[in-house]
């Protein structure tokens, strides 16, 4: 039989394949705790920024807008301008009420999520 | 794909997973290591060793070439400086060996149907120089194109032609030496 290029090539694999040789089976875990006993790369943790006080500030007039809105909305709009102004005027001390507590609420919410995860960041260092 | 997946979660941390990267490399890094260190302990600890500079170097991998092939460069090296020697490859000869004979290529090829032919394969590699079963292993068993080849032992592609040729040459004449003797002591 005459033997070309390709067939050689074949053939020469076909001899290899089963020439692997096999390390013993502790190799990954040795190199593994070696790594981890010196690691390098460490955990990459983004810390957010806490809520601003312009954020605040403007999640508050948010709250304020659509709670005097949905109030608004309740009443119909048989009144005029004028009667809403008055009736706006009359609610306010509740607008900011229910406003500020929202907002210190998700304020305060925040501000606790961001400490932990300070204290998370500073413990892994 | 995903070797580009899990380096970037060792880069960002997650050192757990340069365990999958060598879950999938280990045998062919070690077989590498044992054809040029030639024994099990020393091929053990440049697999090692490579391994981890391979870790240590992870964030210098700009994907450039295959991750394998850059793996393998750094075996190459940490065998090299193993061996305490600056190149394996004697210096290069233009020549090319004789064509192989069908005598040699048939009487290997009924190496395939016996049960012994991983023995029989593995001695005669043992029996080339690292150079050449380096270079069947990677182009033969690991399938590396010469591109590859070139990248991981910085030789040139003809001299990579040459010296493969010459390796596959020697590969055959020694397989056939082996069976020779094995019909002989038979009789």
């Amino acid at each position: 039989m005459k033997w070309n290029e390709q067939e050689t090539d074949r053939l020469t694999r076909s001899l290899m394949k089963e020439t692997l040789e096999k390390p013993s089976t502790g190799l990954n875990n040795r190199v593994m705790s070696f790594i981890l006993k010196n690691r390098r790369y460490r955990c990459v943790s983004y810390i957010k920024k806490p809520v601003s006080a312009g954020q605040f500030f403007l999640f508050f007039v948010v709250y304020m807008l659509v709670i005097a809105g949905g109030l608004l909305s309740l009443r119909g709009h048989q009144e005029n301008m004028s009667e809403q102004m008055v009736f706006l005027k009359n609610m306010f001390p509740l607008f900011l009420t229910i406003a500020g507590g929202i907002s210190f609420f998700i304020f305060f919410g925040l501000l606790d999520e961001w400490l932990r995860q300070k204290h998370r960041h500073a413990h892994e260092k | 794909m995903e070797d580009k997946k899990w380096i970037e979660q060792i880069l960002a941390g997650d050192v757990q997973s340069f365990s999958c990267l060598i879950a999938k490399y280990e045998t062919m890094v070690y077989t590498l290591a044992f054809r040029l260190m030639g024994n099990k302990e020393d091929a053990e600890e440049v697999t090692q060793d490579a391994f981890i500079k391979v870790y240590n170097a992870l964030d210098k991998f700009k994907f450039e070439s295959k991750f394998s092939t850059w793996l393998y460069r750094i075996v190459y090296r940490t065998a090299l400086t193993a061996l305490r020697q600056q190149k394996i490859f004697v210096d290069y000869d233009e020549a090319r060996p004789e064509e192989l004979t069908d005598d040699e290529m048939n009487s290997a090829s009924f190496l395939l149907e016996r049960n012994d032919r991983r023995e029989t394969i593995t001695q005669v590699l043992s029996m080339l120089t690292p150079d050449e079963s380096m270079l069947l292993t990677l182009f033969y068993l690991e399938e590396c194109s010469i591109e590859d080849i070139r990248l991981i032992t910085e030789l040139t592609v003809s001299n990579i032609k040459v010296k493969l040729f010459r390796a596959r040459k020697h590969f055959y004449e020694k397989l056939q030496q082996i069976i020779k003797t094995e019909t002989i002591s038979l009789l």
